[in-house]
């Protein structure tokens, strides 16, 4: 049985947990990406687009639903693991691309650990906004300390 | 009383009456005089004077030109063996320096001040700016040339007749080189005669003659494909009728001058025809009062009138833009412009508004300049929208103003004259494509002013409208299903009224549903996706994101194509608009000295030593090893940069050095690389890729560990537009710096290559590149090159307020 936690630390936590798997992800890429690209061309160059834009979707797709189902006591799913991983990695990357192109910086470990705390609100909300309407198991259940 | 008092007012007053009576009629009747006799006179322009007259002895003058040093050159025959068949004046008319060249037709100068003579017997002569000759090849005909021209490129265009076997005429047209390399030729059979050429501002060109009794007139664009071509009937068919001379019109028509016989004249009578752009006729004007005449030459005088050539009456004949006669000038001689020669280049206008006829005697030539008409003052009309660039609207506002009071306003779009308009307008309903456009003004004393015609296109539109629209119905459509799926639940609303159901609980519930919050996420992404595709165009393309960096913008000379006498001036030109850099092929003969690829390349460097250029040398991916290694020791320390290999991830056919596999451009990197490395140069070292590298990233991955920066070519709109994203990933994959060495657009639309460089340009500097290339200063065999274009000089503009 999950404890049950104030509104903003449950947000907080959801969000912390989506942005370090995106940056720890994104890391990951980064440091094979050319690894994957020098294999086998154009071969190696798919199947990063495939680890890339299918399977990292899935894993951060099945984590939010886990993290809901923890957080928030939900069951079930209001949207395909794929399709709630794909969105936060969408916005996650235009939030990088928008700073590298507005502001020069191109993502990097240090801009990553600045991004999982400036950014863990915001993703809690919107991890639990994506996947809304997962029901809960205790509809009657609210917040408390 | 009253009635005296009235009488007596009647009478004052039918006195007053008659007397202001006669008095308004006086008035009316010298207002009436004034306006019959002397408004004309006044409305049409006085004639001009003669400046100076000089006669030529032993030469007949077949064409004219003024000089770049405001002198004039003349060209034509020998009468009698030996006498000179080139002459320099200068602005007075005073012999400067002759030659004995061959028998010309035609003269032409060229971008380094020397002279290109069309001989008739089908050479060409290229002379040094004192007449000296510098080469001369021959076109390959039986003689019968009539006429050549320089188009903006700097190649050259020649038009003939010759007889086939069996007695029929043909025309014959050829583009060449300057070595006489022959980029395209054209025969027209089955009874045409050319007359004339003239250069078209799409660099194309129209020729005019005649097809059997016909007048005819064609319409080339640069590589020589048939636009239009159009013959002009009149009266009876067997009635002959001749082209002697053309000129193109400040609408982009064209004016024909020539002779014709009409069934009421006794003989051949002169003759104009106006033609548009598009070859339709606008009007043809017999001149039956001047039996047994013609009109053997033409120049359109500032107001859009014309200037004709009477050879029967050795006098000049003034038009309106109608060709309604304004005046006659006799020139006091006994012969001018024949149509028995080769008038289409004798009558020229001068620099300073006149104009210079030279025409020919039995015994000499003279040169006759005439005064600008003092009179005429035509409206000057400047178009302010639209502007010559790429528009993605099918409405653009029409603004211009005229300096002066106008009594009838019009434009003329794509050759067809749109009628009267009262000022400023939109033009509506524009087609995607190319089109140009003039704005005509006429006074009150009915001159008639044109403006400059300005060459725009309109481009095709993202459809958004369709795309949001399409979207928007989509989305309202199955919202509606799916409300209608819940119709159980709907009915409770409606029960409780529309204001119920729009409450922000009630809404909620609606997006509880699985497939309506799936379609929001789905749209979500779409538009995440969009941000990402487009964000980084529009945010480097804003003129508020400008870098500070160094940018430098060079351009590719492939001066192996140009003239040893060229290549100086050519790289002081590029100088002069600003470029940084000169990209160049790998250019030279490593098996002989003496060849004239290495001297051509000793002059090119020279040149670049000299002016302080820096120079990109392209190692091609056919180049020898025992060429790279002849050029790097020659002229090795005159580089700045050192291009391995062209666009390896492409190059997968035998024309571009065929490097098929990965192995293969590997190790022809590898083995470029070692020669370059053992000449220890100072160059920077790059290599250049196509937007193809993303399917072989490898290459650039490689390749970047032994350079100092990466190239990338850009040469589609598209690709510019997605070119932020592709330079991101260009310079995350090879930790380097990014350079554009190749930007430029295949195309003759000089405004849509203008409006494409530019937006490049102002794209890549934003995004803090160090440069930006540019391809071609020159190119013959494609529409890459900017010499010569109006593109040119808008980049120079271009670079000297950013770069």
């Amino acid at each position: 049985m999950p404890r049950t936690l104030k509104l903003s630390k449950q947000v907080f936590i959801h969000g912390l947990v989506i942005t370090i798997a995106l940056v720890a992800i994104q890391l990951l890429l980064d440091v094979c990406q050319n690894a994957f690209l020098l294999y086998m061309p154009p071969i190696g160059f798919a199947i990063f687009l495939v680890t890339m834009f299918a399977i990292q979707p899935i894993i951060l797709g099945v984590l939010n639903i886990i993290v809901l189902h923890r957080l928030y006591n939900c069951e079930g799913w209001q949207i395909g693991f794929w399709l709630n991983g794909f969105f936060l990695l969408i916005f996650f990357s235009t939030i990088n691309l928008l700073i590298q192109t507005s502001a020069g910086v191109p993502f990097s470990l240090g801009v990553g650990i600045v991004e999982v705390f400036l950014l863990a609100y915001p993703f809690g909300y919107l991890g639990k906004f994506s996947n809304r309407g997962c029901k809960s198991r205790n509809p009657q259940q609210t917040p408390t300390t | 009383m009253q009635v005296k008092l009235g009488m007596s007012s009647l009478k004052c007053y039918r006195f007053a009456y008659s007397r202001f009576t006669r008095n308004i009629a006086t008035l009316l009747f010298i207002a009436i005089v004034l306006f019959v006799f002397v408004s004309p006179s006044a409305a049409a322009p006085d004639p001009p004077s003669i400046e100076w007259r000089k006669t030529l002895v032993g030469l007949q003058a077949n064409s004219v030109i003024q000089t770049s040093d405001g002198g004039y050159a003349i060209a034509g025959a020998a009468l009698s063996s030996g006498e000179a068949t080139l002459v320099k004046t200068d602005s007075s008319g005073n012999v400067q320096w002759q030659k004995a060249l061959g028998d010309a037709v035609s003269l032409a100068q060229t971008s380094d001040y020397g002279y290109v003579l069309f001989c008739e017997n089908g050479d060409v002569v290229k002379t040094d700016a004192e007449g000296n000759v510098l080469s001369s090849f021959s076109l390959g005909v039986s003689g019968g040339a009539r006429q050549g021209i320089i188009t903006s490129d700097g190649t050259y265009i020649v038009v003939g007749n010759s007889i086939r076997e069996g007695g029929e005429t043909y025309a014959w047209l050829r583009k060449v080189d300057a070595q006489g390399n022959i980029f395209w030729d054209m025969n027209f059979t089955g009874g045409f005669r050319v007359s004339a050429i003239v250069n078209t501002v799409d660099r194309g060109c129209a020729l005019a003659g005649n097809w059997k009794n016909n007048f005819w007139l064609a319409r080339l664009d640069s590589n020589g494909n048939q636009q239009w071509s159009q013959n002009y009937a009149y009266g009876d068919p067997l009635d002959p009728h001749f082209v002697y001379s053309m000129a193109k019109t400040k609408d982009g028509g064209f004016i024909l001058a020539g002779t014709g016989r009409w069934q009421s004249s006794n003989g051949m009578i002169p003759w104009l025809i106006k033609i548009n752009s598009q070859g339709y006729e606008q009007f043809n004007l017999p001149y039956g009062q001047y039996p047994d005449d013609s009109f053997s030459a033409i120049v359109q005088t500032a107001d859009a009138g014309y200037l004709v050539a009477k050879p029967g009456t050795a006098s000049i004949m003034r038009a309106d833009s109608s060709g309604s006669e304004l005046w006659q000038m006799p020139l006091d001689t006994s012969a001018i412009i024949s149509p028995s020669g080769y008038p289409a280049s004798c009558f020229i206008p001068t620099k300073d508004g006149g104009y210079m006829i030279a025409g020919s005697t039995l015994a000499n030539a003279f040169m006759i300049k005439i005064s600008p008409e003092a009179d005429v003052q035509t409206p000057v009309v400047t178009i302010s929208s639209p502007k010559s660039k790429t528009y993605e609207t099918s409405n653009i506002p029409l603004t211009f103003t005229v300096n002066g009071q106008a009594t009838w306003l019009g434009y003329t779009l794509d050759g067809q004259q749109a009628g009267a308009i009262t000022g400023n307008t939109t033009l509506t309903g524009l087609t995607v494509g190319a089109h140009n456009l003039t704005v005509s003004a006429r006074d009150s004393t009915g001159l008639v002013g044109t403006s400059e015609t300005i060459l725009f296109t309109v481009g095709a539109r993202f459809p958004s409208e369709i795309v949001f629209g399409g979207v928007a119905i989509a989305i309202a459509a199955s919202v509606s299903f799916l409300l209608y799926l819940k119709r159980r639940s709907l009915y409770d609303y409606k029960n409780r009224g529309l204001k119920s159901f729009m409450k922000k609980q009630n809404l909620v519930e609606i997006t509880q549903n699985r497939m309506v919050w799936t379609l929001i996420i789905i749209s979500l992404c779409f538009i995440l996706v969009f941000v990402q595709f487009f964000f980084p165009y529009v945010y480097y393309s804003s003129s508020s994101t400008r870098s500070n960096a160094p940018f430098e913008v060079g351009v590719t000379y492939v001066y192996e194509r140009d003239n040893v006498d060229q290549i100086y001036n050519e790289v002081n030109h590029i100088k002069d608009l600003g470029f940084k850099v000169i990209r160049v092929n790998l250019v030279c003969d490593s098996n002989n000295p003496s060849d004239y690829l290495n001297t051509i390349s000793d002059v090119f460097f020279s040149a670049t030593r000299q002016l302080g250029m820096k120079v990109a040398l392209i190692i091609n991916n056919h180049n020898t090893p025992e060429d790279i290694n002849y050029h790097l020791s020659k002229w090795g320390k005159d580089l700045a940069y050192i291009q391995i290999l062209n666009e390896p991830d492409v190059a997968s056919s035998w024309d571009m050095g065929a490097l098929f596999t990965d192995d293969e451009a590997g190790s022809k990197f590898e083995e470029i690389y070692a020669i370059v490395e053992q000449h220890q140069l100072s160059a920077q070292l790059y290599t250049n890729f196509s937007p193809a590298f993303i399917v072989r990233t490898n290459l650039p991955i490689q390749f970047s560990e032994n350079l100092n920066f990466v190239g990338f070519d850009v040469f589609m709109d598209s690709l510019l537009t997605l070119s932020p994203n592709m330079i991101q990933f260009l310079q995350k994959i090879t930790n380097k710096d990014v350079v554009i060495a190749e930007f430029g657009m295949s195309t003759n639309n000089d405004a849509t290559q203008s409006d494409y460089i530019i937006k490049g340009l102002n794209l890549f500097r934003n995004m803090g590149l160090k440069g930006c290339w540019l391809v071609y200063w020159n190119s013959a065999d494609n529409d890459y090159g900017i010499r010569g274009r109006s593109t040119e000089q808008k980049v120079g503009e271009w670079i000297a307020q950013n770069a």
